[in-house]
């Protein structure tokens, strides 16, 4: 007998969200990533990670570094990745707003996450929207907010009510912090 | 990017950053990156396949047909995903190696334990040390949600019904240690701790296999409970002769549910025998003083157990009892394969580990959180005596019945009934009685920490009813009230049973003791029989639970498996008649709750056409605010008539009495007389009307229930005021239902 979840049959069919989780390594070298796939339920269904270095010195700017660099982790996490997310979510303080609206083009809704409370710039061609759940958070959407009836809305509707809008990424920090802690 | 990244593009390649160095060229950057690697969580799954639970969810088949699911489903049924079926006997962890694919084929890792998951141990390879855990297996560990989640009512997972702050507390310390003694008062929830604690470690991959040991009269009510609380768990229930039991070692299962007696049977001193040939990950005994002597048989037997977890579940407190504590903390200990059993023995160091390991917290302390009313049902198994007698009884009224052909009537049905729901209670050969033990062992424990309880029986002779208990229970004083006593001797009683503490225990019957009654003393109640009438049990209950009650007030309802009581509570309770609160019927009268097909069909029988249910009339529409009060008067005497009540007007008198007082008896003769007082008022009735009723009911008097009628409802302070009298009260609703 399957694990009985809310309304089980309707939650497999919202599909999977992607958590993209990015931060500096710990000694500053590079960069770690991971790509983070659930289902509607929490489960982990796939744990895509990599790691990156960068150079430290004055030849390059290290804004386009960072942001070259976030690019071309994300990608390689993408090319592993054999799920097709319905979403992916990211947070905001974390991944910029270039990384989608302009170095890397999704079939799939990208939501930028950010708590209200926070100052953060983010794209003209983003449509910001608001949520709910423990704190109010701001949501960035590219290219735009799906429609209220729209699978990617629901499943991100039935993740957060689950408190899992934001959980998820503390989960990919744990994996990250397990494969590349020394 | 591989052929099917569809969903994603990269643009703007030529966005890389280019030094300028002394405006003479332009290096791009290089950036040294790791190879990505992806780790797939194959999912949780639960799954079983249909075939191997036909009816019951968790029977199991006959050993051939059995066989041949599992080779067909195995991989499939599991927590751990494709295995071999071999591997399932010895359910080791090496199952978890195998989830993942990074594993290499036909390796066999050694069981991931707590201490190995921290970030300490080597990772990213295999490693031979017996202690390692490999990267993939730690990630699958860490990467499920966390327990605080998975226990929240708005999480992932669903649970029945919302957990209490200390029963989360209590789950999150089973999950947290491998050994613990869990003795919390009773009725506070040690079943629902252990099995969401089960849920989640299996969830998270942490166990794999569970042996249970309980009472062999609680293993129905174990069963139930998990299908309620962790219905993805598979259980493979241990009892039968012993050929049906060596297979059922050898299911595949999660939990693997046996009583104490069974699992002596089948642990021998052969390290092969089948409790003994695996290492269980969570051993749990419930009502764990059964293992208190360490010299008995048992004690001895559970020890032996090789275990990762231990838990033991009991109500009775041990505080003073060191001998029995050190033979209970002997158990409560991780034991690998080789090691032995600790030997404690009472003293100051007895008393540290007791601290250590022990949980418990007694209702007191956590009364914030607890509802008014717990009630719970209680699902126990006949043993052998009664079972051979309530069969016998069973066949041998059917027979008889089907003996009378045509000329059978409703009350033969209701007759047997009568007899077998007797048999339910007490056999009749012997005395035995399962409801009795159990309730015996309640009663044990929470007289030890100073409450006191009510027993309901609908009966009142010596061998089946209120005078049978009384008689078996002279250790607790017990006081009995029931229909027989004048009313100054029911007085007595009642003042007894509030002034002496020591009677801890008075039985009524429910006729006489369901109403009126100011019983607070009393803080947990037993329906030993049931009647199959909310109303009814409810009003017994509220005797206890009631203003003055100072404690959250237990209820019991027994129900014994694969009876009588058990069929006619699963219809009525698919009829949503034992919880609806508009079928507030006074009486126990089963003929006006089930059809003559439904009370054939408990016994297979099929009732003689004169006794088939005639379709049913199209229910009152009419309007009410149309009618005089003596109007609403006839029409309500004319559709009690018609349900075969004896009706009689009173004579007019303004004071606010009686209208019509009604009479019927029941289904075992007991006349039941209705005072109804009817108000077709245009607003709902206040508190003066129904106090005014309850002013000019008769005192104590069995069988007398006062009735409100006002088909346009009742204010708030109305309905507390009778429900706390007792008073029924109808109003529109109640009317459709009652005579449609």
């Amino acid at each position: 007998m399957p694990i009985p979840y809310h309304d089980a049959d309707e939650q497999n069919d919202l599909g999977i969200a992607g958590y993209l989780k990015i931060l500096p390594a710990q000694d500053e070298s590079g960069y770690q990533a991971a790509l983070f796939l659930i289902n509607a339920r929490g489960e982990p269904i796939e744990f895509t990670y990599n790691r990156i270095e960068t150079p430290h010195t004055f030849l390059w700017r290290q804004a386009d570094i960072h942001r070259h660099a976030i690019r071309k982790l994300t990608t390689s996490l993408f090319s592993l990745c054999p799920k097709t997310p319905r979403l992916i979510l990211c947070l905001a303080e974390e991944v910029s707003s270039e990384l989608f609206c302009q170095d890397i083009q999704l079939s799939v809704p990208v939501c930028r996450i950010a708590p209200a409370i926070k100052a953060l710039p983010y794209s003209a061609t983003e449509i910001q929207d608001r949520i709910e759940v423990e704190e109010p958070m701001n949501l960035f959407w590219y290219p735009g907010r799906p429609p209220d009836d729209s699978i990617e809305l629901k499943l991100l509707h039935e993740l957060s009510t689950k408190g899992l809008l934001i959980e998820p990424f503390e989960r990919a920090l744990i994996g990250l912090r397990e494969v590349y802690s020394d | 990017m591989s052929a099917d990244a569809l969903w994603w593009t990269e643009r703007n390649f030529e966005n890389v950053p280019r030094a300028r160095w002394f405006g003479i060229f332009r290096r791009s950057v290089k950036l040294s990156e790791d190879i990505p690697q992806r780790l797939s969580i194959p999912s949780a799954i639960l799954s079983a396949p249909r075939h191997v639970s036909p009816s019951d969810d968790n029977a199991l088949l006959s050993p051939v047909s059995l066989m041949i699911s599992c080779d067909l489903n195995i991989p499939e049924n599991l927590i751990s995903g494709h295995t071999q079926q071999d591997d399932f006997v010895f359910g080791s962890a090496g199952l978890a190696g195998i989830l993942l694919k990074e594993e290499p084929a036909g390796l066999k890792t050694s069981k991931p334990s707590h201490q190995c998951l921290l970030p300490q141990t080597p990772k990213d390879s295999f490693h031979k040390d017996e202690q390692a855990i490999s990267l993939p297996k730690r990630l699958a560990y860490l990467l499920q949600p966390p327990t605080d989640v998975l226990l929240s009512r708005i999480g992932p997972l669903e649970w029945p019904h919302a957990l209490f702050d200390y029963q989360i507390e209590g789950i999150k310390t089973l999950l947290s240690k491998d050994a613990l003694l869990l003795t919390d008062d009773m009725g506070l929830g040690k079943t629902i701790q252990a099995i969401g604690a089960l849920r989640i470690l299996f969830l998270q991959r942490r166990i794999e296999s569970c042996l249970l040991i309980v009472p062999a009269s609680l293993v129905g009510q174990w069963r139930k409970e998990i299908h309620y609380w962790a219905p993805e768990l598979r259980i493979a229930t241990i009892r039968g002769i012993t050929a049906e039991r060596t297979w059922q070692w050898a299911t595949p299962a999660h939990i693997y549910l046996t009583s104490y007696e069974t699992f002596r049977s089948d642990c021998t001193d052969h390290s092969q025998s089948p409790p003994r040939r695996r290492v269980w990950d969570v051993v749990i005994l419930d009502e764990a003083q059964k293992i208190k002597n360490r010299d008995v048989e048992i004690s001895r037997k559970c020890k032996l157990l090789n275990r990762q977890r231990a838990w033991a579940l009991t109500g009775t407190p041990l505080e003073n009892r060191e001998d029995d504590l050190a033979s209970i903390l002997e158990f409560v200990t991780a034991l690998k394969d080789g090691e032995s059993a600790p030997r404690l023995k009472p003293g100051f160091e007895l008393q540290e580990i007791h601290k250590s390991l022990q949980l418990r917290r007694k209702k007191q302390d956590v009364l914030p959180q607890l509802p008014p009313k717990i009630v719970s049902q209680l699902f126990l198994s006949m043993n052998s005596e009664q079972r051979k007698y309530y069969e016998r009884a069973e066949k041998e009224g059917i027979i008889q019945l089907k003996e009378s052909g045509e000329s059978i009537r409703i009350e033969n049905i209701l007759a047997l009934i009568m007899k077998l729901k007797q048999i339910c209670n007490f056999c009749p050969i012997d005395g035995g009685s399962v409801k009795f033990d159990d309730m015996l062992e309640r009663l044990h424990i929470l007289v030890s920490e100073g409450y006191r309880a009510l027993i309901f029986s609908q009966f009142t002779d010596s061998t089946y009813g209120a005078n049978a208990i009384a008689s078996r229970l002279e250790e607790y004083n017990p006081l009995l009230f029931i229909g027989d006593l004048s009313p100054i001797q029911r007085d007595s009683v009642i003042r007894t049973f509030k002034e002496n503490r020591d009677h801890k225990v008075l039985i009524l019957s429910l006729r006489a003791g369901g109403q009126g009654l100011n019983l607070q003393d009393a803080s947990y109640v037993f329906h030993f029989d049931r009647w199959w009438n909310p109303a009814v049990e409810l009003q017994a209950e509220g005797r206890a639970h009631r203003l003055g009650q100072t404690f959250p007030v237990n209820v019991y309802k027994y129900i014994i498996e694969d009876t009588i009581e058990e069929r006619i509570e699963k219809i009525l309770k698919e009829k949503q008649l034992l919880f609806d609160d508009l079928v507030d019927s006074v009486s126990i009268d089963l003929k006006s709750k089930l059809s003559s097909e439904e009370l054939f069909g408990l016994f297979g029988l099929v009732p003689p056409e004169h006794l088939k249910q005639p379709k049913r009339r199209a229910a009152f529409t009419g309007n009410y605010a149309e009618m005089s009060g003596m109007e609403f008067e006839e029409h309500l005497k004319q559709l009690l008539e018609q349900k075969k009540w004896r009706v009689e007007t009173t004579p007019v008198i303004r004071d606010g009495g009686v209208d019509l007082i009604a009479r019927r008896d029941d289904d075992i003769g007991v006349e039941i007389i209705l005072y109804i007082q009817c108000k077709n008022h245009a607003s709902p009735v206040g508190v003066d009307v129904v106090r005014a009723l309850n002013g000019v009911l008769p005192k104590n008097a069995a069988g007398i229930r006062g009735v409100a009628v006002c088909p346009n409802g009742f204010t708030a302070d109305a309905i507390t005021f009778a429900k706390d009298r007792g008073i029924t009260l109808w109003d529109r609703h109640h009317l459709f239902e009652l005579f449609r």
